[in-house]
């Protein structure tokens, strides 16, 4: 089994499956891009914008899923409604975690770019703020309030008065 | 619950639907020439009506995704071709493909004109210059390490308010939960206004009687959100015929974007209503619920024949003769739901030549004084009904069914929920001669016994079976739906005599996607762990 190994932020080299790699959209462009093959065993990948505790994690994750099925394209509406019910317990129990990680792993998702695992952590975050009202979206985020009093109530209206067909 | 079989027929029917409306645009000058940038085949999930993929179609609103199958209609003219090129050209946001990007930028610039002063807000320029540097920079072929080392969303704050992720995001949640999620900031606000399709399913509906309160340029401003965020369609609550006629003034726009009228507990009168229909040159589509002064006469002055579809319902003044104007005054009408408890058996021998061939969706939703004579005028009159509907038009026996069965051989969708006296006899008809019948709704229709629930599981077309409250079904009768393999909805809501053990059987139905076992005392815990477990792609609703 071919392997790579992989720098966190922290300077922690983790050594795993080239195939778990892979996981990672990111990782796969900059191997191709640089041309790395076979021969390469040496050469370390540098992910400075994730730490050893959370790399660990995602490599846990990618070993899980490795095998999964790429998702086809007309799986992949981008313009549909998708399900956040349908996280699968292996996954649930992965992500119980606090609040600060799962944010950290969502980070780590989008800047590996890897699917599966920017999927189903984005559905634990959609879970999470499901019910909240705006300003307590707004908390957990960290996301400033940048409407005027006037446009906030404005766009209160505009959606409060929206119902369904 | 219903929704996904539902939209199966309704998506067929609105096919040809489109066509016909198509034949009626080809008159009118200002045909839009934008493409429709999805398309699907699949089963469209979310509440999306005929009308509002029709007008995409039409219009080229993205709010939701346009059949594949109009392309292949047999009518095709310039909107079609544009699907077709469309399809071609797929119009996907992908990670790291720059070409959405670039149409991104280009859309969100086409919105502001539309939008108008609307989107002049500050923040709404944020996004652009963001993504401005993400396309530069995946422009970037040189891709080296140092190059991903760069990335800019280091931060939760960071990446939710990241244009790209946002786009993606926000599709977990479902149009209702949007409203919510767009008065968070505006960056979110202008993401989700830009896309129709994060607002499909909903309707803006403008409570008259705060309005009158509300200033010019607020309203201008609501006005504005509506036809950004792609609205087609609109509903009054209590409206008069003041607020009919303020609308005329201050929604210019609407004429030509409105193709959807709902007036909900309004007292408007004839002549508001006919202010109104007169100024919407677009509309399509016309709901009066609970309009009690509207009055026949004022039907007869202002419907036009460009309605396809139409529901009145709740309006006191509704009888015989407004179903006369229906018939007279709207030749292409393809969608008609009517409740009325004055209507007469006479009523539905006035249908015009022309609607039999039109008219596909007929709804009589407790009309009680319709009997079996008005069976017998409707499958003379409307013999090409798809779906028909006579939920609480108690009079109705199985005599009646037999009649349908016999004469409305292509109705994919057959409704006689509150029919009491319907009985096993009525089942064995359909089961016999509705071969295209692919949804059944059943509910409360007490006297059905196992007998006729044998009947009904051996219709192989059949895709969803709603049976709630039928008081006399036991696990015997549930044994044999066990045996309809295609079946992907099922109710057996309130069925009082299933057991445990008869419900675990449902786990043979492979398809099933819904199942709905509310108010089942055999429902208990461990069956819902034990069907979950065994059914994982079915949503179960306890």
């Amino acid at each position: 089994m071919q392997t790579i190994k992989l720098q966190s932020s922290d300077n922690e080299i983790f050594e795993c499956d080239l195939a778990v790699a892979k996981c990672s959209a990111t990782i796969r462009t900059m191997l191709e891009d640089l041309g790395i093959d076979e021969n390469s065993e040496d050469e370390v990948v540098p992910l400075p914008n994730v730490n050893s505790a959370i790399l660990r994690k995602v490599i846990q994750f990618c070993t899980y899923h490795k095998d999964d099925p790429v998702p086809s394209s007309t799986d992949d509406d981008e313009n549909k409604e998708k399900r956040t019910d349908d996280i699968t317990s292996w996954d649930a129990d992965f992500l119980k975690v606090d609040q600060g990680t799962l944010f950290e792993l969502i980070l780590a998702a989008n800047y590996l770019d890897i699917r599966s695992l920017l999927d189903v952590t984005c559905k634990t975050v959609a879970n999470m703020i499901k019910g909240k009202t705006p300003d307590e979206i707004r908390k957990t985020f960290n996301i400033k309030n940048d409407f005027t009093p006037a446009e906030e109530e404005q766009v209160r209206k505009e959606n409060t008065w929206c119902e369904e067909k | 619950m219903k929704m996904s079989t539902q939209n199966t027929i309704v998506e067929r029917a609105s096919a040809e639907l489109t066509k016909r409306i198509n034949g009626l645009r080809k008159h009118s000058s200002n045909s839009s020439t934008s493409s429709v940038n999805n398309n699907n085949s699949n089963t469209i999930v979310g509440k999306t009506s005929v009308m509002e993929r029709v007008t995409n179609v039409l219009c080229g609103g993205g709010s939701s995704s346009n059949n594949s199958n109009n392309i292949h209609s047999t009518n095709l003219n310039s909107q079609n071709s544009a699907t077709n090129m469309s399809i071609s050209t797929p119009e996907k946001p992908y990670r790291y493909q720059t070409k959405h990007q670039h149409n991104s930028i280009f859309n969100h610039h086409n919105n502001k004109m539309i939008g108008g002063t609307a989107s002049q807000g500050s923040n709404s320029n944020q996004s652009t210059p963001q993504s401005l540097r993400k396309y530069q920079k995946q422009q970037g072929t040189n891709k080296r390490f140092t190059s991903v080392t760069t990335s800019p969303i280091l931060t939760i704050e960071q990446l939710f308010l990241d244009e790209k992720f946002l786009q993606q995001f926000l599709f977990f949640f479902s149009s209702y939960e949007r409203r919510d999620l767009a008065q968070v900031c505006t960056t979110w606000r202008d993401i989700l206004y830009r896309n129709p399709a994060y607002f499909s399913g909903l309707v803006p509906v403008l409570q008259c009687r705060e309005m009158r309160a509300t200033g010019n340029q607020d309203k201008v401003k609501l006005y504005n959100s509506i036809i950004r965020r792609g609205f087609h369609s609109i509903a009054l609550n209590g409206a008069t015929d003041e607020d009919a006629l303020d609308i005329v003034h201050t929604f210019p726009l609407a004429s030509k974007h409105i193709h959807s009228l709902s007036l909900r507990g309004s007292s408007i009168s004839d002549r508001g209503l006919e202010a109104l229909l007169d100024f919407l040159q677009s509309l399509f589509e016309l709901e009066l619920a609970g309009c009690n002064e509207v009055t026949e006469a004022g039907l007869w002055a202002c419907l036009t024949s460009r309605i396809v579809s139409l529901s009145l319902a709740d309006c006191i003044n509704v009888a015989d003769e407004a179903v006369g104007a229906v018939a007279q005054l709207l030749p292409s009408l393809y969608e008609f739901s009517l409740q009325a408890y004055h209507v007469t058996d006479s009523a539905l021998s006035y249908f015009s030549p022309k609607q039999s061939h039109s008219l596909s969706i007929l709804r009589l939703n407790s009309c009680w004084e319709l009997t079996n004579h008005g069976i017998v005028n409707i499958v003379h009159s409307l013999p090409h009904l798809t779906v028909l509907s006579l939920s609480g038009c108690s009079k109705i026996t199985d005599d009646g069914v037999e009649l349908i069965a016999e004469n409305l051989q292509k109705l994919r969708a057959l409704d006689l929920s509150w029919c009491p006296r319907i009985t096993d006899a009525a089942l064995e008809y359909i089961a016999c001669d509705l071969n295209m019948l692919e949804e059944l709704t059943l509910d409360r229709c007490v006297h059905i016994t196992d007998i006729g629930v044998g009947y009904i599981s051996t219709m192989i077309s059949l895709n969803a079976l709603f049976l709630r409250w039928c008081s006399q079904i036991r696990d015997f009768g549930l044994q044999h739906l066990c045996s309809m393999r295609n079946l992907q909805v099922l109710s057996l809501a309130g069925c009082p005599l299933l057991t445990s053990s008869g419900l675990s059987s449902i786990i043979q139905l492979r398809h099933l996607q819904e199942l709905e076992l509310t108010n089942c005392p055999g429902a208990s815990q461990e069956l819902f762990a034990y069907l979950r477990e065994h059914l994982p792609r079915c949503m179960i609703i306890e």
